[in-house]
Order: structure tokens, then sequence, then C-alpha cells
């Protein structure tokens, strides 16, 4: 099988597409409203012509030809389409009165605008009857020819034909059906400008690896950086043993020092912070595409 | 000497090819149908079905009604027509006409008196 894998919902847009299930929606409304329901011909395909002789009154329902266009970056993300589809309406009537007969396709014509553009389970952005909730985001464009009265008024039957045009917008996503190469993405931040570190000063008096601090002025922390008499350069503060945390107190050096009663200066170490950001996919997650207008 | 169409040539058609009409205000005239086809397209470039259709004319010699006393057809007059083996009949509004030929006929656009629908 060389199809590409991906699951959907089990509705009908899993093998529809959305433009013909609005179609479908549109045509199921109009055919059954008071208006069209006794109309001789009702059709959502106009492979077939209609036959003055026998089938007016008709209504015809019919798609356009549907448009996309990226909707925002076409090289950023998912692929994302914004879809403009015309539905194209056709209303045939007889009446060898004129004025009769364009009164009634103007009744329809207006018929047909309430019952579509304020059909809530239609329109709602939200939420519609639609299948699959699909969703129509709006209705950019509405053309509405003048009447037709046949050909230069040559037909043998008295006809009068409305045509609206309708056109709607819906939208589409196109999620990729697989990342085997990539799991997940670990990124870490750090400040751009580092804090300067902090100090404190004391009298120390030390004894091997242990040093013995009073008078602390500031607070000592552990990896600070020891200077003053007695202490060999790139010493720092391991951990405190005894006494109050970061002030007077025995603490253990990273080197032997032997200062008696010197004053010591303590650099404590820049407390660097950066966030660890882990970006996921979830590797039992399965797509979803073709599975309403906008998720 | 001039020739008379009229007289040589569409009488003898008339004789041949004509029908009464039956009804309306020219009962007992007589006409020549000719009908075909007719297919409306796509002329607003709006997605549409084609329609089919006739394209129905009546032909009358101008000379017998003036014999008769009757004013040319004129649009919106209704001619009838019974039946004639397997031509339907039927009531016909005039729509277009009259057109004129050299010869003394007179051509209408014709199209049938149909109940409204809806």
């Amino acid at each position: 099988m060389t199809d590409v894998p991906w699951t959907g919902t089990g509705g009908v847009s899993d093998t529809q597409s959305y433009s013909w299930i609005i179609l479908n929606a549109i045509f199921d409304r109009l055919s059954a409203s008071s208006f069209f329901q006794n109309f001789s011909i009702k059709r959502i395909t106009r492979a077939l012509p209609i036959e003055a002789g026998y089938q007016i009154p008709s209504i015809g329902i019919y798609l356009g030809s549907e448009t996309a266009v990226a909707d925002g970056d076409p090289n950023a993300g998912d692929i994302r389409l914004q879809h403009t589809v015309p539905v194209g309406m056709q209303i045939v009537v007889k009446n060898n009165d004129p004025v009769a007969m364009q009164a009634t396709l103007d009744r329809a014509k207006w018929f047909i605008l309430n019952q579509l553009l304020r059909d809530n389970t239609l329109t709602n952005r939200l939420k519609t009857t639609i299948p699959d909730n699909v969703r129509i985001e709006g209705f950019p464009r509405l053309r509405i020819p003048s009447p037709d009265w046949g050909r230069d008024s040559k037909n043998e039957t008295p006809i009068g034909m409305q045509l609206i045009e309708l056109f709607y917008t819906i939208r589409s996503e196109w999620y990729p059906t697989d990342f085997p190469d990539l799991k997940t993405i670990v990124v870490t931040e750090y400040p751009e400008n580092p804090p300067p570190p902090t100090t404190a000063t004391g009298t120390g008096t030390g004894s091997g690896t242990s040093l013995t601090v009073t008078s602390v002025t500031g607070t000592i922390e552990p990896g600070a950086a020891i200077a003053g008499a007695g202490v060999p350069v790139g010493t720092t503060i391991v951990s405190q043993q005894s006494g109050t945390t970061g002030g007077n107190g025995v603490y253990t050096t990273s080197a032997a020092t032997t200062s008696i009663a010197a004053a010591l200066t303590f650099q404590n170490p820049i407390a660097i912070q950066h966030v660890d950001v882990v970006y996921q996919f979830n590797p039992d997650y399965v797509p979803i595409p073709l599975t309403g207008p906008h998720p | 000497m001039s020739v008379s169409f009229a007289t040589l040539l569409y009488a003898h058609c008339f004789d041949m090819f004509a029908r009464t009409i039956t009804s309306g205000p020219y009962t007992g005239m007589r006409a020549i149908f000719n009908s075909g086809p007719l297919t409306m397209m796509n002329d607003e470039g709006v997605v549409i079905a084609e329609l089919s259709d006739q394209e129905t004319m009546m032909d009358i010699l101008m000379q017998e009604f003036t014999d008769n006393s009757f004013a040319l057809p004129k649009q919106g007059d209704v001619v009838g027509f019974a039946a004639d083996t397997d031509i339907a009949g039927g009531s016909y509004e005039i729509t277009d006409g009259p057109s004129f030929n050299s010869g003394g006929q007179a051509t209408y656009y014709i199209r049938k008196v149909e109940t409204a629908a809806p």
C-alpha cells in the first residue's frame, strides 16, 4: 500500500471534502423548504440539462470553482489553507405573465438569502449541524445577476431564471502524518547579562582545610572565592561545618589555609539562572487531518 | 412581369404544411409551425446547468389575413392549434414578430401558454 497513513474521525469528512459537505447542507435545507419542496426538479449536480418542457420549476445547487490561498505564512508550521467556494443556485420557473414571473423569482431570491444567511445551524462558527461540525468561516461575496428570460425570449416555454452565486470561506489544516526523526527538542536559556557577584567579609583563622570565620558581614556561600593573608590563590569555600548559615562559623575550604585572625574577603559565585524548555512530540500521537475546518 | 412568391410559391407550401388556427382571435386562419432545439448556456459566468428547450415559430401569409379582414397578429396574441396526428396542439402566445421576408410571409416566435409554476 502506498497511501499516506492518516486517521480520521469516522465521519463523512474522512472521505468527502468540506465543500461537498457544505453543498449538501445547503441543498438539504433548500430542497426541503416550503418554497422549493414541490419543485419538479431539485439537483445538486449540473451534469444533465434541465428540460424546459417537463422539468420546471427547478432548483439547482451547484459547486463552482474552488480556490484556496495560504492561511498565514505558507512556509511556517502545518500547511493551512483558506478556501473560497462559490455555490451557484439556479431557480427556473415558468409564467406567461412576465411581471408575475419576475416577482416569483424575486421571492425565491429573498427566500434563499433569508434561509441560508439566518440559519444558525449553518452559519454558526462554533457549532453547526453540518456533519463533522464543518464550519463556514464567512461569506465574502454574493452575486445576483439580473433574471434571465431564455435565449433572447425565443424559448417555447415561458421561463424565467434567477441565478445566485454565494461565496463562502472555509479553512483547512493538513497535519503531517509522521515525524520519525524528531521526537524531542531541549532548549536551555541563560540570561544575556549575568548579575554581579555578591561578597562577604570576615576574620578568619585556618587550620588545614577548616577555616573559622568571625565578624562576618554579608553572606558566605558555598563556592565563594577566598582572598586574604594565608589563603592560597584559587581557594574556595566547599561547605559550612558549623555556625550560622552563611555567617560566623567553621567552613571547609578547597585548600589548606594558614590565616591567623586575617581579614578575608569572600566573593560568592554568580548565580546564573537558566531555564530548561523541553519540546516533545508525543510519539503516541496520531495526527488527524481532514477532520474539521480548523482544529 | 413580377413574380408573386405568395401566390406561386407560399400558397402551395401552406396548402401542404399549414395547420388551422382553432382558437383565439385568428380562428380559422392557417399557419405553418416550425420548431427546433434551443439550449441555454451559461451567459453570466455563473455556475448553472444548461437548459434545453424548443424554439418555435409560426409563419402566416399576410395576404390571407388581409383578405379575411384580420389585422396582423402582434405580441401577446394567443393562437390555438388542435393536435394533428403526432403533433401536439395547444395555445401559444406570440412573443416576437412579425418579421417579414420579401415574399408576403410573416414569421412570429411563439411560446406555450402554460400554467404558472410555482
